[in-house]
């Protein structure tokens, strides 16, 4: 699964995490996690094992404070990925 | 596990709600319980860069919130250890790390004191939402201009495609059958091209190698939605009932009952909803005024850079997510719904 792949899937779990879903539609790899797209600390729990579900990776060693930005997150699953 | 406030004893796991989650800890005293990591506040960021076990006073472990206890129940009884073993199983663990947001927490870590379960019925809970969440994905796209039809894999779409004498109804099919090969590898990652699909007495397209879906089409777009149940998709241009001019002449053969379509808009999410429903219970005629909506789950909606149609979709709505398809690629949307 190439970056792009990851990126697209990562959007739709966005979707489906946040409580304002048009979040995904001005999200970049640039955005900050908390404060760009708004995500609690709920949030991010359910994105996190939302991508575990998705991709089959385990979160090892990860707090709320792990990642700072989305490319951050797209990063990390690239790495678990390869 | 029943919670509530109340006087807390040497040994009890203790939360406090921060939001919808959770904090907990093993209290001793009001001047120690013992917690994995700080409440997950802005004012601990500092302190949660590295999460630790370690012991606080009970305002700095409620931060202001009401503690509450849990008394085990029956399940939980039998592995429940005593005050004694509880509180000394926390102590032994001050300084530990390794914590990880869903598989090792504070909630892990107060059970696996106190009741001697290492589990977090916040991530079992969100986990089972997750996987139960149903997929409805609806996927649109425009019908280029210079589209010519090219080979189809499948023999039984080949051939309907082929058997169609008006050339912009060809190409529409041809273009809503590419689309569906575009929507089921994204969605369910299938290999398209190896699928057989055979199309019932009502013109329903279906195979037992992909999940449920739906198939529409106007003169200038497609649009297509798999889902994990019954799904069905209609399609129209905004000005598909201009023509009529007339509204009273669409209504009258439209509404049940109780139902209104004053507007254009009325007009059109009405119709469109209908179709989608009639789809989604593989009917054999369509016969609107048959069609009772309240009855059903549906949504309609527009999508940015397709203003000029009207989609609705009939099923598990609560798990809508749209796409639209432009310049081979695929872009996940918010749908203004109407």
């Amino acid at each position: 699964m190439n970056r792009q792949q990851i990126t697209d899937r990562l959007l739709d779990i966005l979707r489906s995490a946040a409580d304002d879903e048009s979040v995904a539609d001005r999200c970049t790899e640039d955005s900050l996690l908390q404060t760009d797209l708004g995500l609690s600390s709920v949030n991010m729990l359910y994105t996190v094992i939302a991508i575990e579900e998705t991709f089959g990776i385990i979160f090892d060693d990860v707090t709320v404070l792990s990642f700072r930005t989305f490319g951050d997150v797209v990063d990390y699953v690239e790495r678990k990925l390869s | 596990m029943k919670w509530s406030p109340g006087q807390c004893r040497k040994g009890d796991i203790v939360r406090v709600a921060l939001g919808s989650l959770y904090h907990y800890g093993v209290f001793v005293s009001e001047d120690e319980i013992i917690q994995f990591g700080y409440p997950p506040l802005p004012e601990f960021a500092e302190q949660n860069r590295d999460p630790r076990v370690r012991a606080v006073d009970a305002d700095t472990f409620c931060c202001g919130r009401i503690i509450e206890r849990g008394e085990p129940e029956h399940g939980d009884k039998k592995t429940a250890r005593t005050p004694d073993e509880a509180v000394q199983a926390a102590r032994s663990r001050i300084g530990e790390g390794g914590y990880s947001i869903i598989h090792n927490n504070c909630e892990h870590f107060a059970r696996e004191c106190v009741l001697g379960v290492r589990m977090c019925e916040q991530e079992t809970e969100m986990r089972r939402k997750w996987q139960q969440r149903g997929i409805l994905d609806v996927f649109v796209a425009r019908i280029p201009d210079n589209a010519e039809p090219g080979p189809i894999a499948d023999p039984n779409r080949a051939a309907y495609v082929a058997e169609t004498a008006d050339e912009k109804l060809r190409i529409a099919r041809y273009c809503v059958w590419e689309l569906l090969g575009t929507a089921l590898r994204r969605c369910a990652g299938v290999d398209f091209p190896s699928l057989r699909f055979t199309r019932a007495i009502n013109g329903k397209w279906s195979s037992d190698g992909a999940p449920p879906f739906s198939l529409s089409h106007t003169k200038t777009s497609v649009c297509v939605a798999v889902s994990d149940g019954a799904v069905g998709v209609d399609i129209e241009e905004n000005d598909a009932f201009d023509r009529f001019g007339d509204p009273k002449l669409v209504t009258s053969r439209l509404l049940c009952h109780g139902e209104r379509a004053d507007s254009r808009d009325g007009i059109l999410s009405v119709w469109t909803k209908k179709e989608s429903i009639f789809k989604q219970t593989s009917g054999t005629v369509f016969e609107p005024r048959g069609i009772r909506l309240k009855r059903y789950e549906t949504a309609t909606f527009r999508l940015p850079g397709f203003e000029d149609l009207t989609v609705s979709v009939c099923g598990k709505t609560s798990a809508l997510r749209c796409y639209v398809c432009e310049g081979g690629t695929v872009r996940g949307v918010t749908p203004v719904r109407i």
